[in-house]
C-alpha cells in the first residue's frame, strides 16, 4: 500500500488507516520520538498520539509526504510533552538544543519573530550544500546524536561536530547579514 | 556558554520544508538499516531456537556430521542455517523480507580463506629485550606491552604516521630526522594499512591488515606483521623486511618477555560450507596454511554464524606461530593479564524466567518481551609454548573495553554495562521493536579457577547509566557511568579488598563524565573527558574523603575537541605530567569569546592539589587528525610529533598561551 492508498482510508474514514499507518510508519515514528524523550513508554505514547492526530487531521489536510508529515506531528508532541513536564530542567533535548544556543542566545530571542526567523533559515538551508544540510537536519530536526550520525554518514564523530560547528556559525553570520540579530554581538 | 531557555531556534527547525526532512531521514538510511536488520535478524533467529528444536534428532542436518570432527561447530551453524531456512518460508511484508536481506548481507564465504601464499617465511629476531624502550602511554598491565604509533628508546623515537615509518634522534631542539621508510605495494603488500609498532631489542615490528582480493572481488582482511631493523631504518637502502600474516582483521596485540599474541576477528557472513575447511579460523605455517583443531575452539551453547575471535601465540625468536586458539561468537573486548588471555563475545537473548520460560509482560501499548545483552568471557592461560583453556562465564551486560576487564589474585574483574530492549506486540497485531538501551551497570568478581561468580554489585548506577570508562587499581576499581542525554555521572570507587563483600563510594551526580580514569602516585583518580557538553574538555582529580569521592582539582576548556583513546594521552605518573592533542575552536578572553580554529598539543602537570597548564605547542591553524598526535617530555623538552614532523619545544620558557 503507497501513501496514495494510505490517504484514501484516512479520506474514507476507514480504521485500517491507522493499522497501515502504523505498520508503514511505526518504527520511523518511534525513532524520532525516541531521539528526543529517550523513553520507551513515553515514546510509545507519544507515537500513539500521533496517529490519533493524523486521523484528526486527514481530512482536510492532505499531506505530501506521510512520513514528514508524521514525524513533524511525533517531533512536536515530543516537544509539547517536554516543555510540559520538564519546563526547567528540559531533560531528554541532549546537548543539541545547548548547541543551538550558540546560534541565537536567550536574550537575543526576546526580540525575533519566530515567523521572520523561520523564513530566514529555510532560505539558509536551502542555500547549503545538501551533505552539510543534511547533518543540519540530522541533528536538529532529528535530534539524533553525534555518533549516529557519524556512523550513518561514514564520518568520524570529530568530523561531524566541526562540521555541525561550521554550520551554526554560518547560520549566525547569516542571521546577522539578513538583519534578523544585531551586529553588536558577533 | 551562553543558555537558553525558550528553544525558539528549535521550534522554528521544526517547521523546515517536508523536503529536507525527507532528504536527512531517507540519505543514509541504506547503512543504518542494515544495522537494524542485523540486529532483527539475530533476535530472530535466537525467537525461533526453540522451533528448530523440535526437529527431530534423527531426521537433524546435524544428525549426519554426528562424527565429524568439528561437530559442535557444525551444529551451531545447522542451527543458524535451519532457522534461516525456516525464516525464509514464513511470509512477512516488511519485517521478514528485511530479515531475510540482511542475512545475506556481508562478505562471502571467501573471506575466511587463506590463499596458499608462501612469503610466510620465519623472521629471525635478534636479542629480543625490552629493557631499552619507555612507552609513551603507561600500559594496563606491567610487563604486557601494547602496540602504539610511537615507541622510544633512550636516544631514538620510532613514529608512525600512516604507512610511514621515521625515526628522529633525541636530542633537544638538535633532534632530527635520522631516516624513513615508506611502506607500499611494492613491498610485497596488498593495500596493507600499517596501525602500530613496537620495538623488539634492535628489531621494529609493524602491526597492520592488509586486504586481498578473491576472486568475485570482495577484499578479505588478514593481519600482517612486518620485521625490520632498526640500523637498516636510519641506512642509505630501502630495509629489508620480513613479513607473517594471519587470518582476520587486527583487533590487539601484546608483547610480553618472551611472546607475542595476536587478537584478530574472523567473521563469515555468508552460508557456511560445510564441505570444505573454509569455515574454520586458519593460519600460515612453514607456507601451508592450517586449519585450527577441532580442540582448538571454543563453542558457546548459543546458535552462531562462522564468527570468531582467534588469538595467536608467536615465538618472539621466529615469529612463527606457536599456538592458535579461537572463540565462536560475535568478537567483544579482549584483555591479556600476565598469564592469561581473556576473549569476551557479546550474544543477545530473551530473558528467561526461572522456569527458563521468556519472561512476558503487558505495558501500555501491548504485550512485552524483554532481550538482554549477554557477554561470554573465556580464560585461556599463556605460557611461551602454548594456549591453555582455563573456562569461562556467561555474564549479563556489554563489556566496553579492555580496561573494563582485570585479573587480581585469581579473580577476574568485569564491568559492564547492562542493556536491554522491549518487543511489543500491540493492541492493533503488529510488532514493534523497541532499540537497544543502555539501563545500568554492573561489576563481577569471578573466580578464575572455577569461573564462577564469587559476588557482584548490580545495577549500582542511576537508571539509564553505562560504563564510560574503568580503571581498575590492585583492590580497587574505579567507573565512571554517564547518562549521555544529560552529560552527567557519578564516579565509584568500589573496595575490593573482600571480594565476597564489595563496598563503593561514588561523588553523586556531577557534570560530564569521564572517558578515561588514571590512578596517580598519590592515590588520587584523574579523569579525562567531557564537561558540560561535548564540547567541553574536563580533567578532574578525586579523591576519597570518608563516605565519599571528591573532586579536588579541575580544569575545563570550553569550545574544543580531543581524542578519546587512552593511547593518545601522554602519561607520566612520576612527574605527574599529562599530554593532550587538541582542536581549539575558540577563546575566551576578557570575557569575550574569539572563534577560529587550530589544534595544540597541550602538556599539563598536576602537583597533587592543583592541574596546571605547563606548555601549549602549536600544530596547525585548522583542525588535525588528533589521533595521530603524540608527545612526551624528556629532559628538559616536550616532544611533540604529528604529520611528518617533530616539534621540540624547551619546558621553561614561554609558556601558557592565551
Amino acid at each position: 500500500m503507497d501513501d496514495k492508498e494510505l490517504l484514501s482510508l484516512y479520506f474514507n474514514r476507514d480504521e485500517r488507516a491507522i493499522r497501515e499507518t502504523e505498520r508503514r510508519y511505526g518504527n520511523y515514528c518511534f525513532t524520532v520520538a525516541m531521539n528526543l524523550l529517550k523513553k520507551k513508554e513515553d515514546a510509545e505514547e507519544t507515537v500513539n498520539d500521533t496517529y490519533l492526530k493524523a486521523w484528526e487531521s486527514i481530512p482536510p489536510l492532505r499531506p505530501k509526504r506521510m512520513a514528514s508529515f508524521l514525524g513533524r506531528i511525533t517531533r512536536n508532541l515530543c516537544l509539547n510533552r517536554i516543555e510540559e513536564a520538564h519546563a526547567e530542567k528540559r531533560e531528554g533535548l541532549d546537548v543539541s538544543f545547548e548547541e543551538l544556543s550558540e546560534v541565537i542566545s536567550s536574550e537575543e530571542e526576546k526580540t525575533l519573530d519566530v515567523l521572520i526567523l523561520q523564513r530566514a533559515l529555510n532560505a539558509f538551508l536551502a542555500g547549503l550544500p545538501k551533505s552539510e544540510r543534511v547533518l543540519f537536519v540530522k541533528r536538529y530536526w532529528y535530534n539524533e546524536s553525534i555518533e549516529t550520525i557519524a556512523f550513518t554518514s561514514h564520518m568520524t564523530e570529530t568530523n561531524v561536530k566541526v562540521r555541525l560547528h561550521r554550520t551554526r556559525n554560518k547560520l549566525r553570520k547569516y542571521l546577522i547579514k539578513e538583519g534578523i540579530l544585531p551586529k553588536e554581538d558577533i | 556558554m551562553k543558555k537558553n531557555s525558550a528553544p525558539m531556534l528549535y521550534h522554528a527547525i521544526g517547521d523546515i520544508p517536508d523536503d529536507m526532512i525527507h532528504e536527512a531521514h531517507s540519505e543514509p538510511l541504506k547503512r543504518k538499516r542494515r544495522l537494524v536488520m542485523l540486529i532483527a535478524a539475530s533476535l530472530a533467529i535466537l525467537l525461533l531456537i526453540p522451533t528448530a528444536l523440535l526437529f527431530s534428532h534423527m531426521t537433524s542436518p546435524a544428525y549426519r556430521y554426528r562424527n565429524h570432527p568439528y561437530f559442535a561447530l557444525i551444529s551451531s551453524f545447522l542451527k543458524k542455517s535451519e532457522q534461516d531456512r525456516l525464516l525464509a518460508e514464513l511470509d512477512r511484508d516488511s519485517f521478514f523480507e528485511l530479515l531475510s536481506d540482511a542475512l545475506n548481507f556481508g562478505a562471502t564465504k571467501d573471506e575466511v580463506q587463506v590463499s596458499n601464499r608462501d612469503d610466510g617465511a620465519e623472521i629471525t629476531v635478534s636479542s629480543p629485550t625490552l629493557d631499552n624502550t619507555f612507552e609513551i602511554t603507561d600500559n594496563q598491565v606491567e610487563g604486557v606491552l601494547e602496540a602504539d604509533i610511537i615507541k622510544r628508546t633512550k636516544d631514538r623515537i620510532y613514529y608512525l604516521y600512516g604507512n610511514v615509518l621515521t625515526v628522529y634522534s633525541i636530542a633537544g631542539e638538535n633532534s632530527e630526522p635520522l631516516g624513513s621508510l615508506m611502506i607500499s605495494e611494492q613491498d610485497g603488500l596488498s593495500q596493507f594499512s600499517a596501525t602500530n609498532l613496537y620495538l623488539l631489542g634492535e628489531r621494529i615490528i609493524i602491526e597492520g591488515v592488509e586486504y586481498e582480493k578473491t576472486a568475485d572481488g570482495d577484499y578479505s582482511p588478514y593481519t600482517a606483521l612486518i620485521s625490520l631493523s632498526c640500523e637498516a631504518l636510519e641506512g642509505e637502502k630501502k630495509p629489508q623486511f620480513d613479513k607473517l600474516s594471519v587470518e582476520g582483521g587486527l583487533l590487539s596485540t601484546r608483547l610480553t618477555a618472551d611472546s607475542l599474541l595476536i587478537m584478530t576477528a574472523i567473521r563469515q557472513y555468508d552460508e557456511v560450507d560445510l564441505e570444505s575447511e573454509s569455515f574454520l579460523p586458519q593460519y600460515e605455517e612453514n607456507g601451508s596454511v592450517i586449519a585450527m583443531a577441532p580442540d582448538k575452539i571454543s563453542v558457546s551453547e548459543l546458535p552462531s554464524g562462522a564468527e570468531y575471535t582467534a588469538v595467536y601465540l608467536c615465538d618472539l625468536e621466529t615469529l612463527k606461530v606457536k599456538d592458535s586458539h579461537a572463540l565462536l561468537g560475535t568478537p567483544q573486548a579482549q584483555y591479556v593479564s600476565g598469564g592469561t588471555v581473556y576473549l569476551s563475545s557479546v550474544q543477545n537473548v530473551l530473558a528467561m524466567d526461572e522456569k527458563g520460560e521468556p519472561v512476558r509482560f503487558e505495558g501500555t501499548s501491548g504485550k512485552y518481551l524483554n532481550e538482554i545483552t549477554t557477554s561470554y568471557v573465556e580464560g585461556i592461560r599463556y605460557t611461551k609454548d602454548g594456549f591453555e583453556v582455563l573456562g569461562g562465564v556467561t555474564l549479563e551486560g556489554r563489556i566496553k573495553d579492555q580496561y573494563s576487564m582485570d585479573e587480581y589474585e585469581g579473580i577476574l574483574r568485569v564491568a559492564v554495562t547492562n542493556v536491554e530492549r522491549h518487543h511489543c506486540l500491540t493492541s492493533f497485531g503488529n510488532r514493534i521493536d523497541g532499540q537497544l538501551t543502555e539501563t545500568n551497570a554492573s561489576l563481577y568478581l569471578v573466580s578464575g579457577d572455577t569461573f564462577e561468580v564469587i559476588s557482584s554489585a548490580l545495577k549500582f548506577a542511576p537508571e539509564g547509566e553505562s560504563v564510560q570508562s574503568v580503571r581498575f587499581d590492585d583492590t580497587l576499581a574505579y567507573i565512571c557511568t554517564a547518562l549521555i542525554a544529560t552529560m552527567t555521572d557519578p564516579v565509584y570507587r568500589f573496595d575490593l579488598s573482600d571480594p565476597r563483600r564489595i563496598s563503593s563510594v561514588d561523588t553523586g551526580t556531577i557534570e560530564g563524565y569521564s572517558t578515561s580514569l588514571i590512578t596517580m602516585k598519590n592515590g588520587d583518580l584523574l579523569g579525562i573527558g567531557y564537561g558540560e557538553d561535548r564540547t567541553v574538555l574536563k580533567l578532574e582529580v578525586y579523591r576519597k574523603n570518608g563516605a565519599a569521592l571528591e573532586s579536588v582539582a579541575l580544569y575545563e576548556e570550553d569550545h574544543c575537541y580531543f581524542p578519546e583513546d587512552y593511547k593518545c594521552y601522554y602519561i607520566n605518573r612520576e612527574a605527574w605530567y599529562i599530554g593532550i592533542a587538541l582542536y581549539d575552536t575558540a577563546d575566551e578572553r576578557d570575557g569575550e569569546t574569539y572563534y577560529g580554529q587550530k589544534t595544540v598539543y597541550r602538556l599539563f602537570s598536576y602537583d597533587g592539589e592543583t592541574l596546571t597548564v605547563l606548555k601549549d605547542v602549536m600544530i596547525a591553524e585548522r583542525e588535525y587528525g588528533l589521533r595521530e598526535i603524540r608527545g612526551f617530555v624528556d629532559g628538559e623538552y616536550l616532544y611533540v610529533l604529528s604529520d611528518m614532523r617533530l616539534l621540540v619545544k624547551p619546558l621553561g620558557e614561554e609558556v601558557i598561551p592565551e
